[in-house]
C-alpha cells in the first residue's frame, strides 16, 4: 500500500528522461569554446576533401615571375619563394594535416587498446612488458624519437619500395614520394604516441573491474564476454573519446614540428610545419608567409583541444549532479 | 488547533524557547539558495533558529533536509553556487551574513569552531596534525610556536591520543578513523570557541568508536561550558547527547523543543514518522516498521501548502494550500494544521 | 531447527596477500575470514553484525563465491560450491543472489534500468523474447515500488532508495532460494531505511527466501533476523537465537557493542550505562594471540592472551567463544 503512493510520488521527483549521450550532447552544444572545435573539425574535414577543387592553382604549380607577393585578386594569400600560391598550399596542408590525424590516432587507438587491455586482463609478464614499453617511450622527448625513426625508415622504406617496383611492378607514389612520406611520419609518430592511450585504457579497465556494478554482474551469473562487451567497453568510452579528440590535434602538431625540422613531409608536399620552415628566410621581408600556416595550424590544434576539453565535461558523469 | 502558545510577542522574532534569555546564536528568517541547471534549490528557507549559552541543540532531519547548509551559512562555507540570500545569523552581536571576510576569518576557528563527518577531506593532508593545531592557535590566540606545540601536546593527550609526542609529526592518512575524528576535536577545542557545530561526528564510524567519541565531545564540551549545534539524522544520538531538538523538513523547521518532549511526543507527523521509521532496541522485532511513505521533495519546485503533505498520512485541503507556521504546544512547538491531541507523559 | 539447512558453511578461511614490501620477508596475510561455520535454514535470515574490518562482507563474497575461499567449505543444496568450476558456478548463481550496499556504485551508470533488470533473465535464460523480459521487468518493478512508467530510466535519475529498490529487482529477476543483503540499507536516510526493510520482509514472506543479513547496526539486524552471529576479527564470537542475544549477551564484546547502540527514548538514555571500549579493533595482519578480543576486553586475564577460546553452546542454539561467559 505504502509502495503504491511512492510510485505516485515518484512521477513528482523524476526529471525528464534523458539518455547519458544524449545528456552529454546537450552539455556539449551548451559549450561555446567546444562548438568553435566542432566548426574547426568540419572545416578540416571539408576542406582536405574538397580543397584542389576550391582554388585554381596547383599546390604545386611554380611561377618564378611572381615570388614573395603579398596579398593580391590574383593570389589571396599571396606567393611563396617559389612562386606558389599560398592559399592553395594551406588548403593542400590541411589534407596533410588531417589525413595525419586520423591515421595516427587511428594507429595509436588500435595499438593502444590492444596492448593496454591485454594488459589490463592478463596481467602478470604481459602487464609487466607493455608498462615498461610505455615507460621508455615516455622516457624520450616525442618528437626526437619521432625525428629519429623517421630518418633512419626514410632510406629503408624507399629501397623497399624500389625493390617491390622493380620485382612485382607495384608502386605505391607514383613517382610522387610524398605518399612515401605520409607513410613515415604515420608510422613513427603512432610509435611515439601510442602509450597515452595504452596507460588509458589500462588504468580504466582496472578500476572499472574492481566496481561494485562488475562485481553484481558476476554475481547475476555473467559471463566475461557479457561483462566486456556490454559493460566494462561503453564505460570506457567517454575517457577515450576525449583522448582520441585531444590526441588528433598533437598528432597534427607533432607532424608539422617534424616537418619543420624538415624531417617530415618533404618538398614539393604541402604540410603547415614545412611551409613555416620554408618561408622562414622571408620573416623579415614577408612576415604573412610565416604567420599564416602558423596561424591556421594554432586554430585547428586549439579547436580539437577545445573539443577535448567540452567533451570531458560532458562525458563526466562524477561532475554532473547525482 | 488554537493558537494558545501566543504568550509570545506578536513578533515571530524569536523561536520561542527560552524567552527569558538572550541566545548566543540566533538565526533568522535564514534563506540559503543554489543556483543549478534545473533552477534555484532552496536548500535553507526561512529558518528561524535560537541557541542558548551551555546548551546541546540537536539538528535532525534526513539528508537534503538543509541541515549541513544551515551550518556552512553560519560559517560562510557555503560551496561556490551557494548563498545565503536572506535573513541574519547573529553571534556575540554581530550579523555574521554581513561580516567581513577578514572578521569572518577571525571567527572561523576562534569563536566558532567546526567538525566535519569526514575529518580525511576537511584536514590538509600534506602537513602535519600537529602542525595544523598548532597553527590555529598561533593565529587565533597569537601564541608563540613553541606555546602552540606545548597546548597542542596536551590537546592530543587530552583527546585521547597514545603517545601524542611521537604523533605530533604524523600525517592525517597515518591515523584510523577514530583517531583522526580525535585530531579533528583537538583541532576544534584548541582555540576555546564558544560554539561548536558538530555535523555528522560519527557517522563514518563503527558504534564502539561512535560512542567514544560521542562521550569525549560531551566531556569537553561540559568541561569548557561550550555551546553546542549537533546535525545529526540519528535520533538515538540526539536522546544520548542533546537539550534541545529542532526538526527540519525541506529547508524548514517542523518541530522544536526540550528533547524528552518532542522524543516522547512528538507533535509533528514526520517527526513521529522518523521516530518510528528506526528500529530500536525496545520495539518488537518482525514487526512491519511505520514507513514515510514517497521522497524527499525536490527543493526546486516545492509544493505549496505544507511541504510535508505529499508524504503526510493526515494531509487534507488545507494542508494542501496554506503553510502551517511554528505554534507552542506545551513545551515544544510544530508547525502542522494536524497535531496530535496531547498525549499526557 | 530444520531437518536440512539450506546453507551451511563449514570453516570457511578467507586470507588476502598483500603486496610484498619486503622481498627477504614472506609478504603480509590479512585473515580476513579465519574458520567462520554457521548453518540457515530454509526461509531463514541469519543476521552477521560486527564493526568495520571484522570480515563480515568477505564472509558474504566468499558464501557467493565472488571471491574464492582459501580453504572450508560451503553446502549450498547439497553441493559444496568450494569445489565447484567458475562455469559451473554460473549454472548456480540463479539460486543465490546478492544486494550491495551502495545503489551508487551497484549499477552500471550506462545501462537503462529496464536492461539491467532484464540482464539476469537473459544470462539464466528465463525469459525467451525481448517482449516476454519486458513484461517480466515492469511485473518486478512494481513488486519492489518502482513505477514501469520509468523502464527507460538511467540509474543517476533515481534517488538512492530507488536504485536500492531496483538492486532489489535484479536480485529477485532470477527467483533466487538464497539472498546475502551486504549492508542493504546503511547508506539509505532513515525513512527510507524503514520502507526497504519492510520491502524486504514482505519478499521473503512471500517468495519463501533466505537471507544472511550483514550488517553494522545491531537495531537494524534485531529487527529483521531470526538468528544472529557476532563477528570479531574475523571470528564469530557469539551466536544466537533473536532476541536472547540481546536480552542475555554473554560475550563482552557484544555486551560492549550492545551498550554501545543509542537508545532513542531519551530517559532510557541518561540512565544507561555505557561500556565504552578501549582502543579500536587490532590489525587482521597480526592478530592477537589467544582470543583476538583480549586487548580491548574489560574482563579479560591471563589466560586468555594464550589460549583461544572455541564456540561453546552454553544454552541451546546459544553459542559463545569465550573463556569466562
Amino acid at each position: 500500500m505504502t509502495e503504491e503512493v511512492s510510485a505516485q510520488h515518484e512521477l513528482f521527483a523524476m526529471p525528464e528522461q534523458r539518455s547519458l549521450w544524449q545528456d552529454a550532447l546537450e552539455q556539449l552544444m551548451r559549450n561555446r569554446l567546444a562548438i568553435f572545435g566542432v566548426f574547426v573539425a568540419f572545416l578540416l574535414v571539408f576542406v582536405s576533401i574538397f580543397g584542389p577543387w576550391l582554388s585554381p592553382y596547383d599546390y604545386t604549380q611554380q611561377n618564378l615571375f611572381r615570388i614573395n607577393e603579398g596579398p593580391s585578386a590574383d593570389h589571396w594569400l599571396g606567393t611563396d619563394g617559389l612562386g606558389r600560391d599560398m592559399l592553395t598550399r594551406i588548403l593542400h596542408g590541411a589534407r596533410t594535416a588531417f589525413l595525419v590525424g586520423l591515421i595516427v590516432t587511428i594507429g595509436t587507438t588500435v595499438l593502444g587498446v590492444v596492448l593496454g587491455a591485454a594488459g589490463a586482463f592478463l596481467g602478470g609478464w604481459v602487464d609487466a612488458l607493455v608498462m615498461r614499453l610505455a615507460d621508455i617511450t615516455m622516457a624520450f622527448p616525442d618528437i626526437l624519437l619521432a625525428a629519429f625513426i623517421s630518418v633512419v625508415f626514410r632510406e629503408k622504406v624507399l629501397e623497399l619500395q624500389l625493390q617491390l617496383q622493380e620485382q612485382y611492378g607495384w608502386t605505391l607514389s607514383q613517382g610522387n614520394r610524398v605518399y612515401l612520406d605520409y607513410l613515415v611520419i604515420f608510422g613513427s609518430l603512432t610509435l611515439v604516441q601510442w602509450y597515452g592511450k595504452a596507460r588509458l585504457v589500462r588504468g580504466q579497465i582496472l578500476s572499472l573491474r574492481e566496481k561494485e556494478f562488475i562485481e553484481a554482474e558476476r554475481a547475476l551469473g555473467a559471463s566475461n564476454w557479457t561483462i566486456i562487451l556490454s559493460h566494462l567497453v561503453p564505460n570506457s568510452l567517454g575517457p577515450l573519446i576525449v583522448s582520441i579528440t585531444v590526441g588528433f590535434g598533437g598528432a597534427m602538431l607533432s607532424e608539422a614540428s617534424l616537418s619543420f625540422l624538415g624531417v617530415g613531409i618533404q618538398p614539393p608536399g604541402a604540410s603547415w610545419g614545412e611551409m613555416i620552415s620554408d618561408n622562414l628566410g622571408q620573416w623579415r621581408f614577408n612576415p604573412h608567409l610565416v604567420v599564416m600556416p602558423g596561424v591556421v595550424l594554432a586554430i585547428v590544434v586549439l579547436g580539437f583541444n577545445f573539443l577535448g576539453d567540452g567533451l570531458n565535461d560532458a562525458l563526466n558523469p562524477e561532475q554532473r549532479r547525482r | 488547533m488554537g493558537t494558545y502558545g501566543s504568550s509570545q510577542p506578536e513578533i515571530p522574532l524569536t523561536d520561542g524557547t527560552e524567552p527569558d534569555q538572550i541566545p548566543l546564536l540566533q538565526i533568522r528568517e535564514l534563506h540559503t539558495q543554489f543556483e543549478t541547471k534545473q533552477g534555484t534549490v532552496r536548500a535553507v528557507d526561512g529558518l528561524s533558529l535560537d541557541l542558548y549559552e551551555g546548551e546541546v541543540l540537536g539538528l535532525v532531519g534526513e539528508s537534503g533536509c538543509g541541515k549541513t547548509m544551515t551550518a556552512l551559512s553560519i560559517m560562510r562555507l557555503l560551496p561556490g553556487n551557494g548563498q545565503a540570500v536572506a535573513g541574519e545569523i547573529n553571534f556575540e552581536g554581530k550579523n555574521l551574513l554581513q561580516c567581513s571576510a577578514e572578521e569572518m576569518k577571525q571567527i572561523r576557528g576562534g569563536r566558532i569552531a567546526m567538525i566535519f563527518q569526514e575529518p580525511m577531506t576537511a584536514l590538509t593532508p600534506t602537513m602535519t596534525i600537529g602542525r595544523q593545531i598548532s597553527e590555529a592557535m598561533e593565529i587565533h590566540l597569537r601564541l608563540s610556536r613553541q606555546e602552540a606545540r606545548e597546548r597542542a601536546l596536551e590537546l592530543l593527550e587530552h583527546v585521547g591520543i597514545p603517545s601524542p609526542r611521537e604523533r605530533f609529526d604524523n600525517y592525517i592518512h597515518q591515523f584510523s578513523g577514530g583517531m583522526r575524528q580525535r585530531v579533528m576535536i583537538a583541532i576544534a577545542f584548541s582555540c576555546q570557541p564558544r560554539l561548536l557545530l558538530a555535523d555528522e561526528p560519527t557517522t563514518a564510524l563503527d558504534v564502539t568508536v561512535q560512542a567514544q567519541i560521542l562521550d569525549l565531545i560531551k566531556e569537553l564540551a561540559q568541561e569548557s561550558g561550550m555551546t553546542a549545534l549537533f546535525i545529526t539524522h540519528d535520533m538515538g544520538i540526539v536522546a544520548g547527547s542533546c537539550d534541545r531538538v529542532a526538526v527540519m523538513y525541506a529547508g524548514r523547521m517542523v518541530e522544536n523543543g526540550p528533547v524528552d518532549d518532542v522524543l516522547l511526543n512528538p507533535r509533528h507527523p514526520y517527526t513521529q514518522g522518523l521516530l518510528g521509521s528506526v528500529p530500536s532496541l525496545e520495539s518488537e522485532p518482525g514487526d512491519r516498521l511505520y514507513s514515510i511513505s514517497g521522497l524527499p521533495p525536490d527543493l526546486v519546485s516545492l509544493p505549496p501548502g505544507c511541504k510535508f503533505w505529499p508524504r503526510c498520512p493526515l494531509a487534507d485541503d488545507r494542508c494542501r494550500e496554506e503553510e502551517p507556521v511554528l505554534e507552542q504546544y506545551g513545551e515544544s512547538r510544530a508547525a502542522c494544521w494536524k497535531v496530535m491531541p496531547l498525549r499526557e507523559s | 531447527m530444520d531437518d536440512q539447512p539450506l546453507l551451511s558453511v563449514q570453516d570457511l578461511v578467507k586470507h588476502f596477500r598483500m603486496p610484498r614490501r619486503n622481498l627477504l620477508r614472506p609478504p603480509d596475510v590479512v585473515r580476513a575470514v579465519d574458520g567462520v561455520s554457521f548453518d540457515i535454514s530454509r526461509g531463514k535470515t541469519l543476521g552477521l553484525v560486527g564493526e568495520s574490518g571484522c570480515g563480515k562482507t568477505t564472509t558474504g563474497r566468499t558464501i557467493l563465491q565472488l571471491m574464492r575461499a582459501t580453504s572450508g567449505s560451503v553446502q549450498f543444496g547439497g553441493t559444496d560450491l568450494c569445489q565447484l568450476s567458475d562455469k559451473e558456478l554460473r549454472n548456480f548463481r540463479n539460486g543465490m543472489q546478492i544486494i550491495f550496499q551502495d545503489p551508487y556504485a551497484s549499477l552500471d551508470p550506462r545501462m537503462t534500468i529496464g536492461k539491467a533488470i532484464a540482464e539476469p533473465l537473459m544470462i539464466h535464460e528465463i525469459s525467451k523474447t525481448r517482449d516476454e523480459a519486458r513484461e517480466r521487468v515492469q511485473e518486478l518493478m512494481e513488486r519492489v515500488g518502482l513505477n514501469p512508467y520509468f523502464i527507460n530510466r538511467y540509474p543517476h535519475e533515481f534517488s538512492g532508495g530507488q536504485r536500492q529498490r531496483i538492486g532489489i529487482a535484479r536480485a529477485l529477476a532470477v527467483d533466487p532460494d538464497f539472498v546475502v543483503l551486504d549492508e542493504p540499507v546503511s547508506s539509505l536516510d532513515v525513512s527510507i531505511q524503514a520502507q526497504i526493510l519492510n520491502l524486504l520482509q514482505d519478499l521473503q514472506d512471500e517468495m519463501e527466501l533466505t537471507y544472511l543479513f550483514i550488517a553494522h547496526d545491531l537495531r537494524v539486524v534485531r529487527h529483521i533476523s531470526d538468528r544472529i552471529a557476532v563477528m570479531y576479527l574475523g571470528l564469530i564470537v557469539e551466536q544466537a537465537p533473536g532476541l536472547e542475544i540481546y536480552d542475555e549477551p554473554l560475550h563482552p564484546y557484544t555486551q560492549a557493542l550492545l551498550s554501545a547502540v543509542p537508545w532513542t527514548d531519551p530517559r532510557l538514555a541518561r540512565k544507561h550505562q555505557r561500556i565504552i571500549l578501549e582502543g579500536e579493533v587490532s590489525s587482521a595482519v597480526n592478530p592477537p594471540s589467544g582470543c583476538r578480543f583480549h586487548p580491548r576486553c574489560p574482563i579479560a586475564e591471563e589466560r586468555c592472551q594464550h589460549e583461544s577460546p572455541a564456540l561453546r553452546e552454553i544454552q541451546p542454539g546459544h553459542w559463545v567463544a569465550c573463556h569466562l561467559a
